[in-house]
């Protein structure tokens, strides 16, 4: 049976080229965003939001772990990751993988990305992905997720919201 | 049970006559819609088409039937008799369990292996499937989400929201085939939504590869129920997901006609290939019109007068009919109506009702009521089946089962901007007010209306049910004792009180009589 939402299940490759799944990252809340670094706006809009949330949140943010899912693992290589996110984004860390990995793990968080051609782009294609930022359960369930454009006081607010739900139940 | 008041001296009613309700027609058309509802369980007598397509994924398919019968209802019990949830939610209520039926999907065991015509190369048969709402064939699954919460929407009962109310089971006893699937409203509301996510937005297939634009919009009617039943705002979110992925694909509408000055909506995607197609026909672009007004009205009133000129053809004394121009043959076996197909007058009846185009609507109701086989069955008015497109004169003639039972009493039935209306949330307060719970049988009932203002509960008590006819008044306790008038010529009401229940008794004859209960 298919889950109706998305899943943190995943066995990938992080950006300091150790292999990642899941379960590495269970006991921790997860910020999950997928794109891929050659992208020209969307990724780069969507990490500097998540990122000014994150420093919103202060302490609060601690318990969370925030990753960034390639979409494109033929470029996007552990050490390009690496680059990339230590130069704009450093609270995030890098996923990627085989192809088949990318696919899984696109599967289990129920993620859309499509290879393209893209005159604009130097290798001549571009990969369109869901604008969507994922907020996953130290047990990998889903929490909820936000829309590329949603502001980052209000991502703060319903991460911070969903953290102490989550923790008062425990 | 105790007597709580007879009549008493009638104030000025006057008012009640300017409230919303149905006349002569309408009321046949309700009956009809009520008739085909409340039919036994398996039999679908009056809904097979020339094609014979009733239990297979053409557009005369059952599904399509129940679940428009589903929305006109919807939209008569909200804008028309807001007051009488018993009558529509029984009916409401049966139409679920209809299109939960296995004759309804077990379509999807077969084309769920692909192969459509339109599909240029559809490759090797994809594994046969028993969930119908698991994968693809949108045109099922999300009328069944839609229905399911709009049913949770107008009469705050989560009846479908219990775990396993969506389930689809076939067994047999004489072959190997049996599945079951198992959902509820939110599980499969979230299913579907996750689905339309992972498509990027341009739609979740209805047969696999084939992205339809049509039956992609009521997942988002349906989720604008979820919205307003649970809170979220994914409504929005999908509707302009998913102009912007059609956008990228070059728009909704064919960009060559568009500069001619003519409108044609486009079809489909075909999903792998990333080709849209055009099934040229009135059918398909005002059944398409038709659901986009719900949320994107401005779009829809911008293009239909075009679209309305482009298919209309004068008929006689002050009527109209639309072309019957034939789609291409790769595209035939999508229309389901083979012989005898009136969809494109029935789905541009609903568009013009829809966007309040009332000459429009008159002139095809006319041409359907003068030339179009309307007969009175049961208390109902419906268009009758007839296989002939066109007679020895060259009048068109045809008539379908999904015109005839549906898209005609829906058109009529409809109130400008119904559906919009409805998507916009009308209809969230039914529940809290006083409602007739019940009523006798063979009761007439053209009005029943809560007048906020005036805090009365207005019942009009047409002349077809002439006797004694009793209504059953729910949600009343909390406001107390009623007073209660009748209005009409020789007519006697009695009231009482049978537990949480008022138990109000007409008898009368002759006109339509009006009944008031005024807290």
């Amino acid at each position: 049976v298919v889950s109706p939402q998305p899943v943190a299940r995943f066995e990938l490759v992080n950006h300091h080229e150790q292999p990642v799944s899941d379960a590495d990252f269970r006991g921790r809340f997860l910020l999950v965003y997928f794109g891929f670094t050659h992208c020209r706006v969307v990724c780069p809009r969507a990490l500097t939001t998540l990122s000014q949330a994150l420093d919103l949140l202060g302490e609060g943010s601690e318990a969370i772990t925030a990753l960034y899912v390639s979409t494109d693992p033929e470029r996007d290589t552990p050490s390009v990751m690496r680059d990339y996110l230590a130069a704009g984004h450093p609270r995030f860390t890098g996923l990627t993988g085989t192809h088949e990995q990318v696919e899984s793990a696109k599967a289990s968080f129920r993620v859309f990305a499509e290879r393209r051609a893209d005159p604009l782009d130097p290798d001549g294609y571009s990969v369109p992905h869901t604008g969507i930022a994922y907020l996953m359960a130290p047990d990998g369930s889903y929490l909820t997720h936000f829309m590329d454009g949603t502001a980052p006081e209000q991502i703060a607010e319903r991460i911070l919201a969903n953290l102490s739900q989550v923790e008062s139940s425990a | 049970m105790t007597t709580l008041l007879g009549p008493a001296a009638t104030p000025d009613l006057s008012w009640v006559n300017d409230a919303p309700g149905v006349d002569d027609l309408q009321a046949g058309s309700l009956r009809h819609l009520l008739n085909k509802a409340h039919q036994l369980p398996g039999d679908w007598s009056g809904m097979d088409s020339a094609a014979g397509q009733l239990q297979a994924d053409g557009i005369q398919g059952l599904r399509y039937q129940l679940s428009y019968m589903f929305y006109a209802l919807s939209v008569t019990h909200v804008h028309r008799l807001p007051a009488a949830s018993g009558m529509f939610r029984s009916a409401l209520d049966a139409l679920m369990q209809k299109m939960l039926r296995p004759d309804v999907w077990i379509y999807w065991r077969d084309a769920s292996t692909g192969g459509a015509g339109l599909v240029p190369d559809p490759g090797p048969a994809l594994p046969s499937e028993w969930d119908p709402v698991g994968r693809d064939n949108i045109m099922y699954s999300a009328y069944v989400q839609s229905m399911a919460v709009l049913f949770h929407h107008l009469f705050d009962d989560d009846t479908y929201a219990q775990p396993g109310a969506l389930t689809f089971e076939y067994r047999s006893a004489y072959w190997r085939g049996q599945g079951s699937a198992s959902y509820d409203e939110r599980r499969l509301t979230e299913h579907l939504y996750w689905m339309m996510v992972e498509k990027g937005y341009l739609g979740i297939a209805c047969e696999p590869d084939c992205v339809f634009l049509i039956c992609n919009q009521p997942l988002i009617l349906g989720l604008r129920m979820h919205d307003l039943v649970y809170g979220g705002d994914r409504a929005s979110e999908v509707s302009a997901g998913w102009l912007r992925a059609w956008e990228e694909f070059g728009g909704i509408l064919d960009p060559e006609l568009l500069a001619q000055g003519q409108v044609r909506f486009k079809a489909l995607a075909l999903e792998k290939e990333r080709v849209p197609l055009y099934i040229p026909t009135a059918t398909w672009d005002f059944w398409l019109a038709t659901l986009l007004h719900m949320w994107c009205p401005e779009l829809v009133e911008e293009h239909y007068p075009v679209l309305m000129r482009q298919w209309s053809r004068p008929g006689p004394e002050g009527t109209r009919w639309i072309s019957t121009e034939a789609p291409p043959p790769e595209a035939a076996m999508f229309m389901g109506g083979g012989a005898g197909a009136a969809l494109g007058l029935g789905w541009a009846a609903l568009c013009a009702s829809e966007v309040g185009d009332e000459e429009a609507l008159r002139e095809l109701l006319g041409y359907a009521d003068q030339h179009l086989h309307a007969t009175w069955e049961g208390g109902g008015l419906y268009h009758r089946r007839h296989d002939e497109t066109f007679d020895e004169d060259g009048v068109f003639r045809a008539m379908d089962p999904m015109t005839g039972n549906v898209l005609l009493p829906f058109a009529r039935l409809n109130v400008p901007g119904g559906l919009r209306r409805l998507y916009d949330g009308a209809g969230k307060d039914l529940a809290k007010q006083p409602t007739i719970s019940a009523a006798s049988e063979g009761v007439d009932l053209r009005r029943a209306w809560f007048d906020q203002q005036r805090q009365a509960l207005a019942v009009t008590l047409g002349s077809n049910g002439s006797g004694s006819s009793t209504l059953t008044i729910d949600r009343w306790t909390d406001r107390g004792q009623p007073q209660v008038w009748v209005d009409g010529a020789d007519a006697t009401v009695t009231v009482g009180v049978d537990g949480d229940l008022l138990v109000v008794a007409v008898d009368h004859s002759g006109p339509p009589t009006n009944v008031v209960l005024q807290w």
